[in-house]
């Protein structure tokens, strides 16, 4: 490989290396780090932030974003395991005793429905997709306190639990679940048509308009997929915790598009690979563990965070301003709003 | 004087958040004696003083195209260090020790408030970072910060003096009520009346264009980002007063409520439009429906939704008008401005 060619291919790959030297860090400073149980139990954390990671995606790459995930997570979350308990002490669930199978049935459509309707507002009735989704993160997580006035619901059915306690063999469900949700949304997203107009929509909406492409359409599927899996996410996190507070999910929106950004997925749409946003997602949930090894006070931890998110976008800009004319612009197709970076750039979608 | 039915609807669009909230107050009057009483109306004030001058550091940032996710973690990391460096240390106050004369402390308060707006700016102009990703960054590591300076905990017996701001009255007017309204009253003239101003309707407008017309975006980008963290410390300094404790998670949250505030007062996220008289148009509109909520004995956990479900109101009908009038007049009149001012 030329010299010429090293930074770019550094930078394109950038979170791999962020990841691989977080990972040497750890190992070297801590005991246990390295231990293969230590890896389960990143991949096992790192399951439900990476569902919601993968709806996120979704929506991401074709320019919009969608806030309420974490509100949606929260209400399905409660009501899969709500729907399925009896009333009262002690378990304080609705007293329907619905089949697990059923409930899960249940929540899966109304994440869809809640998807649906943001992208019916933003595409059909020209709302804001910033202010919609924020109405709906207020509107979703009051429906949830209201559903069971605060209360904790707690799980005791096996099949309902299977998801977050689960084993297939000596993998946890939820690894399995991760991995395979990531693999299926890279293909979606590089191999179909449908994923290549996701693409092309955040790129440039007008032209993949002129090109034949729907996007009002696209993009109100895209929201029903990250609904779907805003609901998937709130069973796996119910499941798991075998129980669902109504405050579940709360403030996880700020990680979830943490690690889609570091992972290398635009805000601007159109950039950006599944496999990177997992990336995004194991170099957080990495950091989490290892900082927790090293007995690092929860307050830093956070702290730590912020600051890891804000250095790998800091390397991010300086890319995009080194070797933009040449490795991005060849990759990607030019957006119209790349010249302005602090111009409001998030909010592509509702002109 | 004869008004067409063409001119009515768009001055009914562009008044929208004051006939909301004049709906609301009068759904409440009749649905509880008690909501329009001078006491009552008071106390929507006082509550409105916090998330105001929040909105109006917001609505700055806005104005230009820009927004200041990390505000909460600001107001949350000035307030528990603004307490802290004022009280005794160990049980109970959880504070310093330093026991900081309250003028210094809020010098210093206003200084790390600062200091954060000017990071951001930083990052954002001369980095070229997204706002987005910075401001939430600083959002994750000032509440970090926020949680290192006490581990936690709650601090407690503020000095009388400090609080005043907070829960003093000025005759029958609390101070917070007074400082909010000449604070909004002061950015309207501001962002309205001076060159400023201008030049940030301007930058949110058509960023190139102001460039083009000798308008140095970065500088005032920069600028509304230390107005914001000013504001934040100014609102760290109401809170502290009318709560009378330092706890770590204040503000947590809030930024949305902020936004959806400053949004459906008319100021536009795209930069460029709405003013601060309609941010504070929208402020008032969420206080009263939390009171008048409340006095309905509404359930805390339904005035959630119920606000969710106002703003999403407030939006699709403000959305119906910038597809109503075509071309937002705001770029227009932007447009003109500009005109005069190259031309």
């Amino acid at each position: 490989m030329r010299f010429s060619k090293i930074i770019p291919f550094l930078l394109n790959n950038l979170i791999w290396f962020l990841l691989l030297g977080v990972i040497i860090f750890f190992g070297l400073t801590t005991d246990n780090f390295l231990a293969p149980n230590n890896f389960a139990n990143i991949l096992f954390n790192a399951s439900v932030l990476g569902v919601l990671v993968i709806g996120q995606s979704f929506t991401l790459l074709t320019g919009n974003f969608d806030l309420s995930a974490e509100s949606t997570l929260g209400l399905c979350g409660l009501l899969g395991v709500w729907l399925i308990t009896s009333a009262g002490a002690p378990r304080y669930g609705s007293g329907w005793m619905l089949p697990p199978i059923l409930s899960i049935l249940v929540i899966l459509v109304i994440g869809m429905l809640i998807g649906w309707l943001n992208g019916v507002l933003i595409t059909k009735l020209k709302v804001n997709n910033f202010v919609v989704t924020l109405a709906m993160l207020i509107t979703i997580r009051g429906l949830t306190l209201l559903i069971n006035n605060g209360q904790t619901a707690y799980s005791i059915s096996d099949e309902y639990n299977w998801l977050g306690m689960g084993k297939l063999g000596s993998v946890p469900v939820p690894v399995v679940v991760l991995l395979l949700f990531f693999v299926v949304a890279h293909i979606i997203t590089t191999y179909t048509p449908f994923g290549r107009e996701l693409y092309s929509i955040g790129a440039n909406r007008n032209a993949a308009l002129a090109s034949g492409v729907k996007p009002d359409r696209r993009i109100i599927q895209v929201y029903m997929i990250s609904g779907l899996l805003a609901a998937f996410a709130g069973w796996m996190l119910s499941a798991r915790l075998t129980n669902a507070m109504s405050s579940m999910g709360k403030g996880m929106i700020f990680e979830v598009f943490a690690a889609a950004v570091i992972g290398g997925i635009s805000l601007k749409g159109g950039q950006g690979s599944l496999i990177g946003a997992l990336g995004g997602v194991l170099l957080l949930t990495t950091i989490g563990a290892g900082l927790n090894l090293m007995d690092v006070s929860v307050y830093w931890i956070q702290a730590i965070r912020g600051l890891i998110i804000l250095v790998a976008m800091l390397i991010e800009a300086q890319k995009v301003r080194y070797i933009a004319p040449t490795a991005i612009a060849s990759r990607t197709a030019p957006t119209p709003l790349a010249s302005g970076p602090t111009s409001g750039e998030t909010h592509v979608h509702s002109n | 004087m004869r008004i067409t039915k063409g001119a009515v609807l768009p001055r009914l669009f562009d008044n929208l958040i004051w006939i909301l909230l004049l709906a609301a107050v009068a759904t409440f009057s009749l649905s509880s004696d008690r909501f329009l009483t001078a006491d009552n109306l008071t106390n929507i004030l006082i509550h409105s003083s916090v998330l105001g001058i929040m909105v109006i550091g917001q609505s700055f940032t806005l104005i230009t195209g820009n927004f200041d996710l990390s505000a909460e973690s600001s107001l949350g990391l000035i307030a528990v260090g603004g307490a802290f460096l004022l009280t005794a240390a160990g049980e109970p106050s959880n504070g310093s020790g330093l026991q900081l004369n309250p003028i210094l402390t809020i010098v210093v308060m206003l200084g790390v408030g600062l200091v954060i707006g000017w990071i951001n700016g930083f990052l954002i102009t001369h980095l070229k970072m997204n706002n987005f990703i910075v401001t939430l960054s600083m959002l994750i590591i000032v509440r970090g910060l926020a949680f290192l300076i006490t581990q936690g905990k709650t601090v407690t017996n503020l000095p009388e003096s400090f609080k005043a701001l907070g829960h003093e009255s000025i005759g029958p007017f609390p101070i917070s009520v007074v400082v909010v309204l000449v604070a909004f009253l002061l950015a309207y003239i501001v962002t309205r009346y001076t060159r400023f101003g201008r030049d940030l309707y301007a930058i949110g407008g058509n960023r190139d264009a102001a460039l083009a017309s000798g308008i140095d975006p970065d500088r005032r980008i920069r600028q509304v980002y230390l107005i914001s963290g000013a504001m934040a410390a100014l609102a760290a300094w109401i809170e502290l007063g009318r709560l009378g404790v330092g706890a770590t998670r204040i503000g947590e949250g809030m930024i949305f409520e902020i936004q959806a505030a400053a949004v459906i007062g008319g100021i536009s996220l795209f930069g460029g439009r709405g003013t601060m008289i309609g941010a504070l148009g929208g402020v008032l509109l969420l206080s009263s429906i939390d009171s008048g909520l409340n006095l309905m004995r509404v359930s805390g956990f339904a005035i959630d939704m119920v606000r969710g479900i106002v703003i999403l109101l407030a939006m699709l009908i403000d959305a119906q008008k910038a597809r109503y009038k075509g071309p937002s007049t705001a770029s227009t009149v932007i447009a003109t401005q500009l005109k005069a001012r190259t031309g």
